[in-house]
């Protein structure tokens, strides 16, 4: 499977949050998307997901145009953004089975058990979510994204909250889902902490998406100063009025 | 079709649910409804007959603020911790999400109404238990919860939704009013069906009108 995006814009207003930005994922590949504060990266994953509609652009899934609105591309999409998206006054087993109901996958008890297990809440699955750290909040929101095996995953900052076990976990669900073909866009602000999963960066910078560097087996030390180029090239070439910015607490 | 009524009844259940175990909603609607009755009655030394014709206005009144106030609270849940964007992108139809949520608010509306009437009825000595007077308040609970849905769908986004729920909803609530202190006037007062039949006819035409609309607009509500 191969999603393109081309051509994309999104401004609020008079504020240009992205500018004809352009970029592929394919199936089992994992890309990061890097960008300051403020730089609109949330926006930008808002979009690819369906959830906001952009002012331009087309997108093509394996060659064919189709609509990001469509229920038919939201649904093989899991997320993972700030807010936990579970609902307080459900238990953990409770949240999965109500999003298991609405995506049709109508998983058994011991399924959703052994997907709330995955996670490391296997002891807190029946206690409501409002109790929950969170920590645990983020664990059980990574399990609900990837209850319906998503064919494409957005993930914000999705080690926010998480202890270093959490994070060896999600990790290894990363590492997995790409390798059952699943396409991953992902938004970290340490990049290097993603690196051993991620097979290409690109960056978000005053409105504009760079290139994708792909990896190839180089290490983030090495990649950085590529992946920052065009921001050493950018702040040169600032002028005095900020030129082409993109303010507003928009990432 | 048949995935879309499962999806509407796990999003309804997820619903009552929740109110069962935050009863977030219902206590607020009963107090405010109960005191809201006490002060009417303190305040109005009202004799038999005139009771009698203020009774429809005046239940309907307490029914109708006390409502709003749950209204306000009933996609709170969903903004909280961002699971309306959740919701979204599961269902394979937005306006379910509307319509499971006009079915919750509409249940707890008829709860309302339950625990509602017997108070007003013992403290204004006045039996409202009349069957076309229910059919009266259930048509008009529904039109209520339904504008009231989609309205506080877009208020809830705003800062000022407290404010601006009953700013948005009380004028387009104006034919529901009419009609249910209309038509509860005509039963109560004994007069014939033909008397307040048009009101009650307003009351489900107007359900059926705000029913569809909404789920025509609910999707680019949410969206914009």
């Amino acid at each position: 499977m191969l999603l393109e995006i081309k051509g994309l814009s999104k401004n609020f207003g008079a504020l240009v949050v992205v500018r004809d930005a352009s970029f592929s994922l394919e199936s089992g590949q994992l890309i990061c998307l890097l960008g300051s504060n403020g730089a609109g990266k949330t926006t930008l994953m808002r979009v690819a997901s369906g959830l906001l509609s952009p002012d331009e652009g087309k997108f093509y899934l394996d060659g064919t145009e189709i609509s990001l609105h469509s229920a038919q591309w939201r649904r093989q999409v899991g997320l993972v953004f700030h807010k936990t998206f579970l609902y307080q006054n459900l238990t953990g087993v409770e949240n999965l089975h109500l999003f298991s109901q609405l995506y049709q996958c109508e998983h058994s008890e011991k399924e959703l058990l052994q997907a709330i297990d995955r996670v490391g809440l296997k002891s807190a699955a029946n206690r409501l979510v409002r109790i929950y750290s969170r920590g645990m909040q983020q664990r059980l929101t990574i399990a609900r994204a990837l209850l319906h095996e998503p064919r494409v995953l957005i993930l914000d900052e999705p080690f926010t909250g998480l202890d270093k076990d959490g994070s060896r976990v999600l990790m290894e669900l990363l590492a997995e889902v790409k390798l059952q073909g699943s396409m991953v866009l992902i938004t970290s602000h340490d990049p290097g902490a993603t690196h051993s999963v991620t097979d290409g960066y690109m960056r978000l910078f005053r409105a504009a998406l760079s290139e994708v560097v792909l990896v190839k087996g180089r290490s983030w030390q090495e990649l950085e100063p590529l992946v920052y180029e065009d921001q050493v090239q950018g702040a040169a070439a600032k002028t005095p009025s900020g030129e082409g910015g993109s303010g507003g607490n928009l990432g | 079709m048949k995935n879309w009524f499962r999806t509407l009844k796990a999003l309804v259940w997820k619903d009552l649910l929740q109110e069962w175990r935050s009863k977030d909603m219902l206590t607020s609607m009963l107090a405010f409804a109960i005191l809201s009755l006490f002060i009417f009655n303190y305040a109005m030394e009202l004799d038999p007959r005139q009771r009698a014709e203020l009774a429809a206005g005046v239940i309907w009144v307490v029914i109708m603020f006390s409502g709003t106030l749950g209204l306000n609270r009933s996609f709170l849940a969903e903004q909280e911790q961002g699971s309306f964007d959740a919701l979204v992108m599961a269902v394979p139809d937005v306006a379910v999400i509307w319509l499971a949520k006009q079915i919750s608010n509409y249940l707890i509306m008829l709860i309302l109404i339950v625990i509602t009437l017997p108070v007003y009825s013992v403290l204004y000595n006045q039996n409202l238990f009349v069957p076309q007077f229910l059919i009266e308040l259930v048509l008009g609970a529904w039109g209520f919860s339904a504008a009231g849905t989609l309205i506080s769908s877009m208020t809830v986004q705003t800062r000022m939704r407290d404010l601006l729920l009953p700013v948005l909803l009380f004028p387009v609530l104006m034919p529901v009013n009419m009609a249910v202190v209309k038509a509860g006037q005509g039963v109560l007062s004994g007069a014939g069906w033909e008397t307040y039949q048009v009101w009650i006819s307003i009351l489900l035409v107007y359900g059926i009108i705000m029913t569809t609309i909404s789920l025509l607009v609910f999707d680019y509500v949410i969206r914009e």
